[in-house]
C-alpha cells in the first residue's frame, strides 16, 4: 500500500523536532515516516496535480475549485475540446454532490471532490452520503450505463431526456449518462455502508487528454486508483483533513487556494485572513526556495494540506530541499522558536529594516511572521531522500480564539 | 512636473496613486507579488524623484487590506525614504486599518514606532478594498 515509504526505511531520520518546542496540539501531527500524504506528494511528477477537497460545496466555492483545476488544464496546453470535456465532467460531478448528496450528519459524511492528473490522464473522484434506500436503484442505473456501448448510451440519453420523469432535484440521472458519454469510459464506483440508514457513494471517472480511448486500469496501489482514493478518504477523515493540494506551486494556483479558503467555513473574516496570510508565507517560501530537479520532478513541487481539529487549524507543507540547506534552515527555525515573544518582535523589526539583504523575498521575515501570527512553535522535520535532496515538513498550528 | 504614477490594483498587487499635481499619495488593497522588489523599486524611485521638488505638505495614505512579509519589507524601505525627506519637509503618514483588523493595526504601530516620524493610525468602518472582488484576500 505505502509503496513509496518502503524506500524510506533505509534512511535514518536526522531530525524529528526539538522536544522543547513541542507544544500543545502538535502531538497530533504525524511523523513524516507515517505521513500517508508523502506517498501522494512523491508520486506527483512535473505538471501533475492532486487536489482533494472535503466539506461544503456552495456555488461560490465550486467556482473556485473549478478555477484551480482550470489552471492545471491550461498549464498542460490541452486542446480546447478536451478541456471542455474535463470541465463538463467536473461540473456534473460537483452538481451531483450538491444536488443528490443527502445532508451530512457526521463530519465523515461530508462530501468530497478530487481531481488528479497523471501523465495524460485526468481522474475525477467524488464522494457523498446517500440514503440506504437509494443504493440499489443507483447501483442498477450505474450498471446499466456501464453495460451500454457509446451508440446505446446516446440512445439511452435521448430516451431519458424525452421520457424520463424529472426528479424534483432535476436531472433524472442524465448527469450520470453524460459523464459516461463525455469521459468515454466506464464509471467506476464504490458504495460503502456507513450505518443502517446511510451509505457513502464514491464515483470515479477518467478522461484521456490525447484521445477518447478506453482507460487502462491504473495499477491497484496507484494514487490515482479508486481503491487508493477510498483509503485516502478514510485517512483524511481520521486526520480531520479538509484540503490537500499537491503540485507545482506558483502564484496562480496560490490565488485559487486563497479563494477556496476564503469561501469555506464560517470563521470570521479576520481569522480567515490570518490563515491566508500564513498560507501565502508558507507557499511563497516553496515557490522561492523549493525548486527541485530530480527524475521527472521539476519546479517548486510540494504538498499543502489543512486539518481542523476542534478549534485548532493545522497548516502543513512538505517539499523537497537541498541537503546543503538543511542545517541553515533548521538553525533558523530553532532560533525563531527559542526566542521570547519580545526578543522575537525585535528580531522581526531588525530584519524588516535590514536593507543589506535585498532578496526578492522577505529575507527570513516569513518564518518569523509564521511564528508570531500562529502563536505556536513552528513544527518541522527533515528527512533525507538521497545524496542531494531531503524532504522538509513544516506545520503551523493556530487556534481560532 | 513629475508625471503621476498610477497603478490599478490586481489580485496580488495594490492600487497605487502617486500624483504630485493633485497632491494624492495613496496605497490600497492587497500586496503579495511574487517579486516585491521588482514591483516596489519604480515606486521608491518615483518618491525619491518627487522629493527633489515636493509640494508644501505631503500626506501618504495607506489603506491596506493585506500584505505579505516581502511587501512589508518594501514598505519599510519606502517609508525609510519618506522619513529621510521628512527632516526638511512637511510629510505625514496616515495608516488606515479596518476596525477589527488588529494585525493591520499592529503593522502600522510597528512602522510608527521604528520610524519615529509624523505617523497616524486611524481605525475605520469602511470596507476596503471598496471594489472588493471575491478574489481579494
Amino acid at each position: 500500500m505505502q509503496f513509496f515509504l518502503i524506500k524510506f526505511v533505509e534512511y535514518k531520520i536526522v531530525c524529528i523536532f526539538n522536544p522543547k518546542n513541542f507544544s500543545i496540539g502538535m502531538e497530533s501531527t504525524n511523523d513524516i515516516r507515517n505521513d500517508y500524504l508523502v506517498d501522494l506528494m512523491m508520486s506527483t511528477k512535473k505538471d501533475d496535480l492532486n487536489y482533494i477537497y472535503k466539506g461544503e460545496f456552495t456555488q461560490n466555492l465550486s467556482q473556485h475549485i473549478l478555477s484551480l483545476a482550470e489552471k492545471n488544464i491550461d498549464r498542460n496546453r490541452i486542446s480546447h475540446k478536451i478541456k471542455k470535456r474535463v470541465f463538463h465532467i467536473m461540473v456534473e460531478s460537483i452538481q451531483n454532490i450538491s444536488r443528490h448528496g443527502d445532508s451530512p450528519v457526521q463530519p465523515e459524511e461530508d462530501a468530497m471532490f478530487s481531481i488528479q492528473k497523471q501523465k495524460e490522464w485526468y481522474y475525477i473522484t467524488t464522494g457523498n452520503v446517500i440514503e440506504q434506500e437509494k443504493v440499489e436503484p443507483l447501483r442498477a442505473k450505474l450498471d446499466k450505463i456501464n453495460n451500454l456501448d457509446s451508440a446505446e448510451l446516446d440512445l439511452f440519453y435521448r430516451e431519458v431526456l424525452s421520457n424520463g420523469k424529472l426528479s424534483t432535484k432535476g436531472g433524472a440521472g442524465l448527469g450520470l449518462i453524460e459523464m459516461a458519454r463525455k469521459s468515454g469510459n466506464k464509471l467506476s464506483y464504490d458504495l460503502r455502508q456507513i450505518n443502517g440508514t446511510t451509505s457513502y457513494f464514491y464515483m470515479h471517472s477518467n478522461i484521456n487528454t490525447i484521445s477518447l480511448g478506453e482507460a487502462p486500469e491504473p495499477p491497484e496501489n496507484s494514487v490515482i486508483s479508486l481503491k487508493y482514493m477510498t483509503k485516502l478518504h478514510q485517512y483524511i477523515n481520521e486526520h480531520d483533513i479538509v484540503l490537500i493540494y499537491s503540485a507545482v506551486f506558483d502564484q496562480e494556483n496560490l490565488l485559487s487556494l486563497i479563494s477556496i479558503m476564503k469561501n469555506r467555513g464560517n470563521d470570521t473574516l479576520n481569522f480567515k485572513k490570518k490563515i491566508i496570510s500564513l498560507m501565502v508565507e508558507m507557499l511563497q517560501n516553496i515557490i522561492h526556495h523549493g525548486g527541485v530537479e530530480m527524475d521527472e520532478i521539476k519546479g517548486s513541487q510540494g504538498i499543502f494540506y489543512i486539518s481542523i481539529k476542534k478549534e485548532k487549524y493545522y497548516l502543513t507543507t512538505i517539499n523537497y530541499i537541498k541537503n546543503s540547506s538543511v542545517d541553515i534552515l533548521k538553525n533558523k527555525i530553532d532560533h525563531i522558536n527559542d526566542l521570547t515573544d519580545e526578543t522575537r518582535e525585535n528580531f522581526y523589526n531588525e530584519r524588516l529594516f535590514d536593507f543589506e539583504i535585498n532578496s526578492p523575498t522577505g529575507a527570513g521575515l516569513g518564518l518569523i511572521e509564521m511564528r508570531i501570527k500562529s502563536r505556536n512553535p513552528i513544527y518541522y522535520q527533515f528527512y533525507p531522500l538521497n545524496n542531494e535532496y531531503s524532504l522538509f515538513k513544516l506545520t503551523l498550528c493556530l487556534e481560532n480564539k | 512636473m513629475l508625471q503621476p504614477l498610477i497603478l490599478s490594483s490586481t489580485k496580488e498587487t495594490p492600487s497605487v496613486v502617486l500624483d504630485a499635481q493633485n497632491n494624492i499619495f495613496a496605497f490600497s488593497d492587497t500586496s503579495w507579488p511574487q517579486d516585491a522588489v521588482k514591483f516596489y523599486s519604480p515606486i521608491i524611485s518615483w518618491v525619491e524623484e518627487y522629493f527633489k521638488k515636493p509640494n508644501p505638505v505631503t500626506i501618504f495614505e495607506f489603506k491596506m487590506n493585506y500584505f505579505n512579509t516581502s511587501s512589508a519589507k518594501q514598505f519599510a524601505k519606502l517609508l525609510s525614504v519618506i522619513k529621510k525627506y521628512s527632516a526638511n519637509n512637511i510629510v505625514k503618514i496616515v495608516w488606515f486599518y479596518q476596525r477589527d483588523d488588529l494585525d493591520m493595526l499592529k503593522a502600522g504601530n510597528r512602522y510608527a514606532k521604528l520610524l519615529d516620524m509624523d505617523f497616524e493610525t486611524i481605525s475605520t468602518d469602511e470596507n476596503f478594498p471598496t471594489d472588493a472582488e471575491d478574489y481579494y484576500v
